[in-house]
């Protein structure tokens, strides 16, 4: 698979990984793993020149392809193993990779592995806000048997789908705290899952003028956001009645 | 095709501790398959997980697989007792 001859001089090692080059993706990634002296298991690949890019019926130069090869530690490289052969055999074509600055450079401390789930049609593993990706969340933690122990933690995110929900709840917890002070008066959400109020809490947490608590009970478990101080009155939000995420309705 | 109680058995084996006694059979309900799924008895908390989480996960990861050929697939725990 290494062609010798074909080794450039282009490669340089940072402490973020080694970038290498060659005339395919394959060649340079091999390039890099004899540079970093691992196997193709243990790292994790960024495809700086995507051949993909290249328009149909293009001449490709040779020598172009460049990637940059991360070393991940064991652990991640076990859960997307794992996590890869689950989706082989469920039939999902995609690919899954590790995301960057979460336990990898082979850091022995680590923080929870967060897999990256990338391809096409794949709303079926996110499934009605995001029930399917939590579960398979849960099965693959319960098939890596690193039940408890909460720094080797698989978090799994489809295209990014994770990080778009959460930006979303944020931005409806900061609409809902202006209303909250203008109107004085406090306001129920809708029930959510308790990552997605965790969200909220954080959100708010350095706002002096509101306080946020979560009442009921799950499944039906909801964030309130009460004010601190008298109604400031002002303008109506510009979103004002906009809808929570997809639920319908507002709740009182 | 996807072999749904192939599918099955592959998670539950990584799940409990005695993955020898996991056993799986399927077979068309109606428009369903129905996957049943046996483990050892010491093995069925662990699996079922607290207020029936771990199989929901396990059963939801299933039935995604079957979206994929628009089938509906369901998997049973056969109960020992």
């Amino acid at each position: 698979m290494v062609s010798e001859s074909r080794v450039t001089s282009a490669e340089a090692e940072t402490e973020d990984g080694v970038e290498a080059r060659g005339a395919t993706i394959e060649e340079a990634v091999s390039n890099a793993l004899s540079q970093l002296g691992a196997n193709r298991e243990q790292v994790e690949v960024q495809v700086l020149s995507p051949e993909s890019r290249a328009l149909p019926g293009e001449r490709l130069s040779t020598g172009e392809r460049r990637v940059r090869v991360y070393r991940i530690d064991e652990h991640a490289a076990g859960a997307r193993a794992l996590l890869e052969e689950l989706l082989t055999r469920m039939e999902v074509p995609c690919r899954v990779s590790v995301r960057r600055g979460t336990g990898t450079a082979g850091s022995s401390a680590g923080g929870p592995i967060i897999l990256d789930i990338a391809g096409d049609d794949l709303g079926l593993l996110i499934g009605w806000r995001g029930e399917t990706l939590r579960s398979l969340q849960t099965a693959v933690n319960l098939m890596l048997g690193e039940e408890g122990v909460e720094t080797r933690r698989v978090i799994l995110d489809v295209e990014r789908y994770r990080a778009r929900r959460e930006d979303q709840v944020r931005e409806l917890a900061e609409r809902l705290a202006l209303r909250v002070k203008r109107t004085g008066e406090p306001y129920t959400l809708d029930p959510m899952h308790a990552y997605e109020r965790r969200v909220i809490h954080m959100t708010l947490a350095e706002d002096p003028d509101v306080t946020t608590e979560s009442t009921g009970r799950e499944p039906a478990r909801r964030v309130v956001i009460n004010p601190t101080g008298p109604a400031q009155g002002g303008p109506p939000e510009r979103f004002e009645g906009a809808r929570q995420g997809r639920s319908s309705g507002r709740s009182y | 095709m996807t072999d749904y109680a192939d599918l099955t058995k592959f998670i539950a084996e990584r799940i409990v501790s005695n993955p020898s006694a996991v056993t799986v059979d399927s077979r068309p309900r109606g428009r369903s398959t129905i996957v049943t799924l046996h483990v050892a008895e010491e093995d069925m908390g662990k699996l079922i997980g607290k207020t029936g989480r771990n199989i929901e996960a396990v059963r939801a990861v299933v039935r995604a697989a079957g979206l994929r050929h628009h089938q509906r697939v369901q998997v049973e725990l056969k109960d020992l007792r």
